[in-house]
């Protein structure tokens, strides 16, 4: 398993409030992590510690490996792009040189990989546009943001809430071109998001964190199978419908409880209470739950939040 | 580093204030020498002109760091150097892994030569505009003359280097454009003040002081041993060179000591 990320009990304080605490985090390759939290819970303190913009106060952390107190940690974050927040952009200059700009620090000669860039991020037209930065719409800054962290051919992009104040169609562009780089050029991405039905359709991981601490780590298939659609059965014989239940439900989509049963997925609920009842068990309560990434969120971060 | 320093160059020159310090100094150099004319003209006095002033002095005066052109090089030069921080810009070296050293010493080696190169372009402007008004001094230019002449302007270059290593400094300390040049400016008044004070404390003075000979010798921003003379004396040597050079490694080793520790937003 390779880790592009790992954070160990990493924790940052300002005076007397800890902006991030003893958070633990692990992105492997190929992730697209979805980093979810209320305002102010500690997202971008986390991205700016990775990204070396400030130091933690305890813990520590790996890059590609590479744990963030040895001197080779200035080499694995050669292979990585991010947006902190905001994309960090020269207002007085155009797209291309702002890219030109980067392409100079990064010690990259090559226009091609300019043009490049722009094509990604749908901006090609801006190639030989001499229009200053700072008329651009937000979402082309958003999307300039990302072809210049593009430029240094990252394995690793960070992209901190990068649907802000897009409009619907730079949402679905975002959400397209991070799905086609993680494909195509294998990238792996940290994305911080509190629009979570966005998040929900590209992150393969998820980490939840609320005032600081990172309660919950969970992939999307665990996410799925965990908040998948269920219907709650209680009824006087649970031994009864145990014997039932495979006849309409494959076996590995029932969850058996002392008062009943719990039915993932979708199921033919007329037939099947249709033969319980037939069957001489007396049906108690029934309770269909249809869940989603906003009611794990406020069932992992909800119970944080209340400590 | 290499790359750091050609983004830094590229990022000062394609920044319109550098075209509007070009063009300051261009009339600074222009306005200077003619109104030392046109004063003495007025004044009905330009037989006086040749023994009150020289195209040497206004030379020397241009290069004084409280002089119009010597105090507005720095102001934008440290907004420039600024927009990094205002833009966010500077994150992008830091996070594709360029040292907070590199970045330092890059920010402070383009702004050095940026600030040494367009002083000394617009002394040089203002000495071959006040030659069509002027004689260069009262008796003939020697090959001494000259060679003090080269060698003024390298101290004169110590003096921008030691500038440029304090605006640096403050820029990464302040972070903001407005805090890094009112300090700036307020440091500058500080000792042209000072120095003012002690050049008059020692005219009063009955018998020499080497307290005050010291603290006037020292600073860095009246710059009062350059150029005044035909000649420099080794002890004026070691205070012209040394001073600056120990005021730029310590603002070098405080802005580098600084930046590290840093949070950058």
């Amino acid at each position: 398993m390779e880790y592009i990320l790992r954070t160990f009990g990493l924790s940052k304080r300002y005076k007397n409030h800890y902006a991030l605490d003893k958070a633990c985090m692990n992105i492997q390759k190929g992730d697209i992590y979805g980093f979810v939290g209320e305002n102010g819970s500690g997202k971008t303190t986390i991205i700016r510690l990775i990204t070396g913009l400030i130091s933690a106060t305890s813990g520590s952390y790996e890059l590609f490996g590479i744990p963030n107190k040895s001197p080779d940690i200035l080499k694995a974050r050669r292979k990585v792009g991010a947006i902190v927040e905001t994309p960090s952009i020269y207002q007085n200059m155009s797209a291309y040189d702002n890219l030109k700009m980067q392409s100079a620090i990064i010690g990259i000669n090559d226009d091609n990989k300019i043009k490049e860039a722009l094509f990604e991020v749908g901006l090609i037209d801006l190639y030989s546009n001499p229009k200053k930065v700072g008329n651009f719409s937000l979402g082309m800054r958003q999307r300039l943001g990302i072809a210049m962290a593009l430029l240094g051919d990252p394995e690793f992009l960070i992209l901190d809430e990068p649907m802000n104040g897009l409009d619907p169609a730079g949402i679905v562009e975002i959400r397209e071109l991070i799905l086609k780089l993680n494909k195509t050029k294998s990238i792996t991405f940290l994305i911080s998001s509190h629009i979570l039905t966005e998040l929900a359709l590209v992150a393969t991981k998820y980490g939840i964190i609320s005032k600081g601490r990172i309660v919950r780590e969970i992939t999307a298939d665990e996410l799925r199978h965990e908040f998948r659609r269920s219907t709650l059965i209680e009824v006087d014989n649970p031994f009864k419908l145990s014997q039932i239940l495979p006849e309409f439900v494959k076996f590995k989509d029932i969850s058996l409880l002392p008062n009943g049963a719990k039915i993932y997925g979708d199921t033919d609920l007329n037939i099947l209470f249709a033969a319980i009842i037939k069957s001489g068990i007396n049906i108690l309560s029934v309770n269909c739950n249809d869940a989603n990434i906003e009611d794990f969120y406020l069932s992992v971060a909800g119970g944080a939040r209340h400590d | 580093m290499t790359n750091l320093l050609k983004t830094d160059f590229k990022r000062i020159f394609k920044d319109k204030l550098f075209m509007i310090v070009c063009i300051i100094g261009g009339a600074f150099a222009l306005v200077t020498p003619l109104l030392y004319k046109v004063l003495f003209s007025a004044i009905d006095a330009e037989e006086l002109l040749g023994a009150v002033t020289s195209a040497k002095s206004i030379f020397f005066e241009a290069f004084l760091p409280g002089s119009n052109f010597g105090l507005i090089v720095p102001v934008l030069l440290s907004i420039i150097i600024c927009k990094d921080f205002s833009f966010g810009t500077i994150r992008n070296k830091i996070i594709i892994g360029k040292s907070r050293v590199s970045i330092f010493l890059s920010m402070f080696i383009s702004s050095a030569t940026v600030l040494c190169a367009t002083v000394l372009a617009h002394a040089l402007l203002t000495l071959f505009i006040s030659l069509i008004f002027f004689d260069y001094q009262a008796g003939q230019f020697t090959a001494g003359d000259f060679g003090y002449l080269m060698l003024s302007i390298l101290f004169e270059m110590l003096v921008y280097i030691f500038i440029a290593a304090l605006i640096s400094f403050l820029s990464v300390f302040m972070k903001n454009v407005g805090l890094a040049i009112v300090m700036y400016i307020a440091i500058n008044f500080i000792f042209t003040i000072i120095g003012s004070i002690v050049m008059v404390a020692s005219l009063i003075a009955e018998e020499k002081n080497i307290i005050l000979e010291f603290l006037h010798n020292i600073n860095i921003f009246t710059s009062s041993l350059i150029g005044t003379g035909s000649s420099y004396e080794f002890k004026d040597i070691m205070y012209i060179v040394l001073t600056p050079i120990i005021g730029t490694s310590l603002f070098v080793f405080l802005g580098i000591t600084v930046f590290k520790k840093k949070d950058i937003k």
